[in-house]
């Protein structure tokens, strides 16, 4: 199990070293030039040209490329702001608060809600708490995230006055985001807990269970509801990695410091440092859940656990 | 002829037990007016092919039929002369697994994948006896020992043992608490030859140990013949002929039973073909009026689709041999093997 992990960990660097040269590339390609955008309309050819240069952006491509892989792989620095000139690290650093607030929360709400909807739709097949469940799913899936946090700014914040329209304070200010976030992701979630539920409970253990003498609720609890984890969990990793995602337009539509609205900005300014770094610090962040998910595979299901320290076994002895 | 109110003698008394299914608007009638008696300490054989609702008999008894789709019509199920149909479901757990318990045809599906063998037979024992952990732990132990498996192998997952051990623990399960009766569910079917063998074996030596009654559903007259006392062969949901091991399989009567027989391979003949009985189940949705056999019936005529109420009544044949068939003085016994054998 430990071998396993050590391995994943060191997969971890290829995937790192990929999102760096995508995301280097789209960037070098991406119309704009930071040094125009930094010192402004009034400024001269030579100025922008002395600007380039500064910056090391007359460079060619495979160089830059090169001098910003050894930079934050090797140096482990990842750079200087070009507009605020402060580290892009602890610029990150103070931000990604905030996005794993809303980010955690969200998922937290996924869960809590999400599951408990898709077990009564699924113990509940075809009734009613079934369709008003499902309802529920449908419309989370259909509207998109932003356009639900624009209109609940409009009922709760400008209309009703209950909540703050923007920013970040207490926790009155995640409300609105964190609801907006999680919307889509309880909706997946009740989906798949239903028809993975569903499944299980048809099986013929379900029915040994049954014939046990144990009661409804423990059936359910006991012998369906673990069975049924495996594609649950799936889904909750892969809704951490939308929720981060989605953090960055919440975060602009409510005006929250989070990476996602810092990175935002450095886009439209062309801030290359602060996108490449944020989307390497996002991107390790959802290699580490996914790492995080494979893991409780192996605690939830015995035979997954099997498969990974018959690997490492098999290993062992074709090494010997 | 059997009476139409549960016979008080009898240990497990089946009346009129009639089941439905709902499958996209249509109703599948896969248990038609089922009766039959089980004694203490003996075993009942029903025998039919797939999807004659032997199946579904038996979950009707153990109550864990899914409702909807399925659905009990009517009948009376009286075991110990307690009307298990009507009685509410926190009473029902406390017979399923304790009074009764069930083995079921698929071991490599019948275990919970993720909880340990050992955990899986504690569970029913500290849900139906007063016992303290270690003592379960300690009696699951022991129920595994009984099987044949070695109670070091308490803490394994089912994907550790091979399809003969898996059917040993669902055994091993089924008669943790001592159950009066037990349904076997084809429990010899997902094995091969020499592991049916043993647990055949094991099956027959546990029941008398305990003096248990049993269920035995099976497509396969070997199995019969190894364990039952008495056969009931069911042919679309219905039973068409009952009675004791001995007249069963000796003096067959009805078409389909002889069928059955014929389409046996025998060792000693040295026939290139066996014999099969000609046509299809009917559809259940849509039954033959009056013998379901009749399409497929070699000596059929007009009364077999008439009789009482859309369905041919029994006749005693005596001792108990009871059959539905109109049919029974044409088809003298000796001559209906010979027959059925010519046809093949």
């Amino acid at each position: 199990m430990a071998r396993y992990i050590l391995k994943r960990l060191l997969l971890m660097i290829p995937v790192m070293l990929g999102i760096a040269i995508l995301i280097f590339t789209i960037m070098y390609f991406c119309p704009g030039d930071p040094a125009a955008l930094m010192l402004g309309a009034g400024a001269t050819q030579v100025e922008i040209a002395q600007k380039r240069i500064e910056l090391g952006l007359d460079q060619p491509y495979f160089i830059r490329l090169l001098q910003y892989l050894k930079q934050v792989f090797i140096d482990l620095d990842l750079g200087d702001s070009y507009f605020y000139g402060t580290s892009v690290a602890a610029g990150i650093m103070s931000r990604m608060r905030y996005t794993l607030l809303i980010a955690l929360s969200s998922m937290g709400l996924q869960i809590l809600i999400g599951m408990p909807l898709g077990i009564v739709a699924a113990t509940h097949r075809n009734g009613l708490a079934d369709r008003i469940c499902m309802m529920i799913a449908l419309l989370g899936v259909s509207i998109p995230g932003f356009w639900l946090a624009l209109m609940m700014v409009v009922l709760f914040s400008v209309k009703l006055g209950w909540l703050p329209l923007y920013g970040v304070g207490g926790i009155q200010y995640f409300i609105l985001p964190v609801i907006a976030n999680s919307f889509a992701g309880i909706a997946t979630q009740a989906r798949q807990t239903r028809s993975s539920m569903l499944e299980v409970i048809r099986s013929d253990y379900v029915a040994t269970a049954r014939a046990k003498g144990l009661s409804e609720r423990e059936v359910l609890f006991k012998h369906a509801l673990p069975n049924a984890l495996i594609p649950i969990i799936t889904i909750v990793g892969n809704g951490m990695g939308m929720m981060l995602g989605g953090a960055v337009v919440i975060e602009n539509v409510f005006s929250i410091p989070g990476i996602g609205s810092y990175m935002m900005s450095a886009i439209n300014g062309r801030d290359y440092p602060i996108v490449l770094s944020g989307v390497l610090v996002l991107g390790v962040t959802f290699s580490f859940i996914m790492l995080l998910v494979d893991i409780i595979y192996a605690f939830v299901d015995p035979r997954i656990k099997a498969n990974y320290e018959r690997k490492a076994i098999r290993r062992k002895k074709s090494a010997a | 002829m059997l009476e139409t109110e549960t016979n008080k003698n009898a240990f497990l008394s089946v009346r009129g037990l009639t089941v439905e299914y709902t499958s996209d608007g249509e109703i599948i009638q896969a248990v038609n007016d089922v009766s039959f008696d089980l004694y203490k300490g003996k075993t009942f054989g029903l025998v039919g092919e797939t999807g004659a609702g032997k199946t579904t008999i038996a979950k009707s008894i153990i109550r864990i039929l899914p409702q909807p789709p399925a659905r009990v019509v009517s009948g009376e199920i009286c075991l110990d002369g307690q009307d298990l149909l009507t009685l509410e479901e926190e009473k029902m757990c406390k017979i399923r697994g304790k009074k009764i318990s069930m083995i079921f045809q698929d071991p490599m599906t019948a275990l919970n994948p993720i909880m340990c063998v050992g955990k899986q037979i504690t569970e029913a024992i500290r849900k139906h006896e007063k016992l303290g952990r270690r003592q379960a732990t300690q009696k699951a132990k022991e129920m595994l020992e009984t099987v044949g498996i070695s109670g070091e192998r308490y803490h394994e997952f089912p994907h550790q043992f091979s399809g003969g051990m898996k059917q040993r623990v669902v055994i091993a399960m089924a008669l943790a608490c001592n159950p009066d009766l037990i349904l076997a569910d084809e429990p010899t079917t997902a094995l091969d030859v020499t592991i049916q063998a043993q647990v055949l074996d094991m099956i027959n030596d546990l029941k008398n140990k305990y003096s248990t009654s049993m269920i035995m559903i099976t497509h396969d007259l070997g199995v019969v013949a190894e364990v039952c006392d008495y056969v009931a062969v069911v042919y679309a949901g219905r039973i068409v002929e009952m009675g004791t091991k001995e007249q069963i399989f000796t003096d067959p009567r009805h078409p389909y039973t002889v069928g059955l027989f014929c389409s046996l391979p025998d060792i000693n003949s040295d026939t290139e073909r066996l014999c099969a009985i000609e046509g299809l189940p009917p559809d259940p949705s849509n039954l033959p009026k009056g013998c379901a056999f009749n399409p497929r019936c070699p000596y059929v005529t007009e009364a077999c689709s008439g009789g009482h109420e859309g369905y041919i009544p029994f006749v005693d044949l005596g001792d108990g041999h009871m059959c539905r068939c109109t049919n029974l003085e044409k088809i003298e016994r000796g001559d209906n093997l010979e027959h059925a054998a010519v046809r093949g």
